[in-house]
């Protein structure tokens, strides 16, 4: 059986507490989000983790910035995790804050040896404190970046030297390949595949340009359904499926619907697998 | 390239916080977008923070804020959640409210961010008193989610007024229904308050005395009911419980 998962945001609590839909198998936190948090969402919370099972998905661990990492905002994910006894935690292969500034974005990272080398100790050190292997996921990059090698490269060579996971976003791919004219499907085929613990699919916005945006707003693109059909033969094995959706939400149906969509779409896969 | 990390974080800082440096990147137009990106994350998370200053500011007045603290020394790098608290701390730096003509800025950031603190205020055990039992020669022990807050503009009403003498405003969270609730009261219960709070192991009815003290006013039946009368509602509120002196 294959898994799907939905990313949790507070607009969707109540009909995940109140509807049962036994197609979304977990629900990826955001711990940043929950994190020393009481009263009204705690509780929520707290209902929640008795009807889901949590992945945590990170999103200010800046692994990829110069700076030190941030023992302390590790200590507090790990707390996190162990009090709803979350298992796998994911970030972002990206930088976000920039020794006393905080951008709260997911900005991208040279593809360059000497990124590489300080990434792969901040990455020992995060397992080595998270202790277990961290799950990385790939970022969009609107302009180019600087780089030695390709994205994929990049990424396999951190695999190989650390041990880390990776959560790879399709959406992700299929926007820098449209926005820096790249073959997707080849981008996708050229990632340490083997290494992929779980997916991410989501909708994007496309600009008057053709420039395209992960927003995050809109449901999965066609392009980004056909894309996932063709690289989930590639990766031949069953990983979980993760929706994520930041905005324009009309109720928690529309995306059930969207799960339901994924899983036809692996399902032929799966009977074959 | 050995510093290749540090000059990519630093060029999209230079571009992010502060909007320079564009021609470094293949293409201005779309080195742009992590800027507006920025700008947003930083506008959102104020803006779901302080919804009241943002309607009361305008758009306009509003984002010429979020820029100038975005572009600020102010340090930004805290945990997500206390992120709004830096633009208080921006508005004491700069008192950027006095020079656009909005001198209400920080009582109204100051309480709405109390507001949200004690919405989100981790849970803490609590000890149900009766206030039946409530006598003035009892010692008061706080507890529960609150803050006293001193204001000189009526932020917690629909219109926003400077009060010559400063407002006291309990912001206390309550525990049946987990919302929020403000509660005004005299600047000598806030006093009070203040005395009760820094002197545990006093009984009310001493702290009350000296207070009067300070003001030359002698204890009286009337004094002590109004006092007990307030001891009691701060109970009842669940932000305080009497035990024996």
């Amino acid at each position: 059986m294959n898994s799907f998962g939905l990313g949790l945001r507070k607009k969707i609590v109540p009909e995940l507490l109140e509807e049962t839909h036994p197609i979304i198998d977990f629900v990826e936190v955001v711990p940043e989000n929950w994190m020393n948090v009481g009263g009204y969402w705690k509780k929520q919370l707290d209902q929640l983790a008795q009807k889901y099972r949590f992945v945590a998905h990170g999103i200010s661990l800046s692994i990829g910035s110069h700076n030190a990492l941030n023992l302390k905002k590790l200590q507090r994910i790990k707390d996190f995790m162990m009090r709803y006894n979350i298992q796998e935690y994911s970030e972002h292969l990206c930088f976000s804050e920039y020794d006393n500034v905080h951008l709260f974005e997911l900005l991208p990272l040279p593809f360059t040896k000497d990124a590489i080398n300080l990434l792969v100790n901040k990455i020992h050190k995060a397992q080595d404190f998270l202790e277990r292997p961290l799950i990385l996921e790939n970022v969009c990059y609107y302009s180019s970046v600087e780089k030695e090698m390709s994205e994929a490269d990049f990424i396999r060579e951190i695999v190989q030297r650390t041990g880390c996971k990776i959560l790879l976003d399709i959406n992700n791919v299929y926007i820098n390949a449209n926005n820096h004219n790249l073959d997707a499907l080849e981008l996708l085929k050229q990632m340490p595949l083997e290494a992929v613990e779980y997916l991410h699919v989501a909708g994007h916005q496309i600009l008057e340009t053709g420039f395209i945006i992960d927003s995050h707003k809109q449901a999965i693109s066609p392009q980004v359904f056909q894309l996932l059909d063709q690289i989930y033969p590639v990766i031949n094995r069953q990983v979980p499926i993760l929706l994520e959706r930041d905005g324009n939400f009309n109720g928690l149906q529309p995306l059930v619907n969207e799960l339901h969509q994924l899983e036809n779409l692996v399902q032929q896969y799966s009977i074959n697998a | 390239m050995p510093n290749s990390l540090k000059n990519s974080n630093t060029r999209f800082l230079n571009l992010c916080k502060f909007g320079k440096g564009a021609a470094q990147f293949d293409n201005m137009e779309v080195a742009g977008i992590y800027r507006t990106m920025v700008i947003e994350n930083y506008n959102k998370l104020c803006s779901d923070c302080y919804p009241l200053t943002k309607n009361k500011l305008g758009e306009t007045l509003w984002m010429k804020l979020i820029i100038e603290f975005l572009a600020s020394s102010i340090s930004t790098n805290v945990p997500l959640q206390e992120f709004p608290a830096c633009l208080i701390e921006f508005e004491k730096e700069q008192a950027w409210g006095f020079a656009n003509h909005c001198p209400f800025l920080l009582d109204a950031l100051r309480f709405e961010w109390t507001q949200s603190q004690v919405f989100h205020a981790l849970d803490l055990d609590s000890v149900v008193a009766d206030i039946n039992s409530i006598q003035l020669d009892q010692q008061l022990t706080f507890q529960g989610i609150w803050e006293l807050l001193e204001l000189n503009y009526t932020v917690f009403q629909a219109n926003w007024v400077y009060t010559q003498t400063p407002t006291y405003l309990i912001v206390y969270r309550n525990e049946q229904t987990l919302d929020v609730e403000n509660w005004s009261i005299t600047p000598f219960m806030a006093h009070l308050l203040s005395s009760l709070a820094q002197h545990p192991q006093h009984s009310i009815k001493s702290i009350l005395k000296s207070l009067l003290q300070q003001l030359n006013i002698s204890i009286n039946v009337e004094i002590e009911h109004t006092c007990l009368g307030f001891i009691k509602e701060i109970v009842q509120k669940g932000l305080a419980y009497n035990t024996l002196a």
